[in-house]
């Protein structure tokens, strides 16, 4: 028998991180921890200007994703490794970190200040925000109640849990077809529910699902509450043609309705467009100087790992930038 | 031969360096040893001898079967990982941590020694609302 013993985080950089401190005033303070954060981290970094980075979590949406094929220089990675790539990337320089607490509230001046949930109240010339997106909600009843218990956001995450059970999925675009696919391989019966009459998913993700046997899809209908105790039981269907509600047993539902921008810390203080994105310029400033943006939370289409590192790396500069003529 | 190669027990002696008071390893087997308990006797064995703030106690299963109730071990090849006194940390691995376990095996040894995480005050706020005793079981894959 033949022994190894594998300790991945040892032949990393030792970790050079320091706690964020409420009475410094940074040069720069970065929001967030996806893959915009961690690139504009860097920069601002390598820039040798004086940063400090908030973060509820480290790597966003892709800590989430199972599998990465798309960011250059790998052809294959998973994106917790991904994450852990970045973060050792990061963790090389004495940058102020604070990570497991949201950035509550900015107040715009000569110097932002970042109250946090940790009660404290932070310091900087410049602001970049890289809130990126989460998952967006039905605000339906049972929905927050059984988050977790039976409702799920993410199929990549947490179709396992649901073999051999009778699922929903709402929804009709990508995300939801995606999902729908991935359920009908271990569910006993997957039943999308769609507000319109078709689907808008990709045709290619319409032909894959539609060669299973065990997906129904119920048109022009609307999921109107969840019920269960300790997990999903059933759910209660509109149907917007007939008008009548029905009673549907299930024991899992994905709601598949696409992702909201995290902007309710910016949302009074810098211009928004009409899906609440921040809206920045090609030098990621926002309308307010001194307050930057990059990645998913920004008005830049295409939402992707290497456009918001790419835009977080240009945030950065363009801060750091902003820092010095201030000078 | 070690189980630890040169490499493995660099980065072992620097990860144990993070130790912050003693702590006592119990390990239970028996007389006549079966092919996992030697090599988790072995591994015990090098383990302890990579930092001072480690001791090591060898139980037989069966001769110690008091020791052996009162940590709550019933199979063997099984280490214990306490403090200093003895006293019950809730930490117990059965058969090798080898492999990815190690990192399992050496963050219990840093967390019963003292060395803890910090965790946010969110956190512990929410977990100290917990009124009722819970009971969780979490199990983990590697992939
Ligand atoms: C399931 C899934 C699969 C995907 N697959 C791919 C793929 O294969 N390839 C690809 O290129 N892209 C993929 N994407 C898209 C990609 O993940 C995103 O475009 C990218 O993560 C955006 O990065 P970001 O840094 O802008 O934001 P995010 O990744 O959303 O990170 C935002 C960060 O900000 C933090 N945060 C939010 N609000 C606050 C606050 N108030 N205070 C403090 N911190 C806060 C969050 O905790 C999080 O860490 C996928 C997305 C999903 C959901």
């Amino acid at each position: 028998m033949e022994i190894t013993f594998n300790l991945p985080g040892l032949e990393t950089i030792e970790q050079r991180t320091i706690p964020l401190d409420s009475s410094v005033i940074y040069d720069v303070i970065i929001i967030g921890g996806g893959p915009a954060a961690l690139t504009a981290a860097v920069y601002c970094m390598r820039k040798g200007v004086k940063t400090g980075l908030i973060t509820l979590d480290v790597g966003g949406q892709v800590a989430e994703t199972s599998v990465v094929e798309n960011y250059m220089g790998y052809n294959h990675i998973e994106g917790i490794s991904l994450v852990q790539r970045f973060k050792e990337q990061v963790e090389q320089f004495e940058i102020g970190f604070l990570q497991g607490y949201k950035a509550i509230q900015l107040q715009d001046g000569t110097i932002k200040k970042v109250t946090c949930e940790d009660g404290n109240t932070y310091m900087a010339k410049a602001v970049i925000i890289t809130t990126g997106k989460r998952w967006r909600r039905l605000n339906v009843p049972g929905e927050s109640e059984l988050t977790g218990k039976g409702v799920a956001y993410c199929a990549i995450c947490d179709a396992p849990l649901f073999k051999d059970k009778d699922v929903m999925v709402v929804g009709g675009g990508n995300s939801a077809v995606e999902a729908a696919i991935d359920l009908a391989k271990l569910a006993t019966s997957v039943t999308v529910v769609q507000l319109l009459p078709h689907l808008t998913a990709d045709k290619v993700l319409q032909d894959e699902l539609s060669k299973f046997n065990n997906v129904t899809i119920v048109y022009q209908h609307q999921l109107k509450a969840i019920h269960g105790t300790n997990s999903v039981e059933a759910v209660t269907l509109f149907d917007s043609r007939s008008q009548k509600e029905r009673t549907l047993n299930v024991q899992g539902i994905f709601i598949e309705i696409g992702l909201v921008p995290n902007t309710e810390l910016v949302k009074d203080v810098v211009a928004l467009n009409h899906n609440g994105e921040i809206i920045i310029d090609c030098n990621c400033r926002t309308s307010r100087p001194g307050i930057f943006a990059a990645g998913d939370v920004t008005s830049v289409p295409y939402k992707q790992i290497i456009i918001a590192a790419g835009e977080g790396a240009k945030a950065a500069l363009s801060a750091c930038e902003y820092v010095l003529l201030k000078k | 031969m070690p189980l630890f190669d040169e490499k493995v027990k660099t980065q072992l002696v620097q990860l144990l360096s993070k130790l912050t008071n003693p702590i006592t390893l119990h390990f239970f087997s028996q007389e006549i040893e079966c092919p996992t308990c030697q090599t988790t006797h072995q591994f015990v064995e090098e383990i302890a001898s990579l930092s001072d703030k480690i001791s090591l106690h060898t139980y037989d299963l069966v001769k110690d079967s008091d020791i052996a109730k009162a940590f709550n071990i019933d199979k063997i090849p099984a280490i214990v990982v306490s403090d200093s006194k003895n006293t019950l940390k809730g930490v117990r691995f059965f058969g090798i941590p080898a492999g990815y376990e190690i990192n399992s095996f050496i963050g219990a040894c840093l967390e019963v020694s003292g060395a803890k995480e910090p965790l946010p005050q969110p956190i512990i706020d929410r977990i100290k609302k917990i009124a009722k005793p819970i009971h969780i079981q979490v199990f983990v894959t590697l992939t």
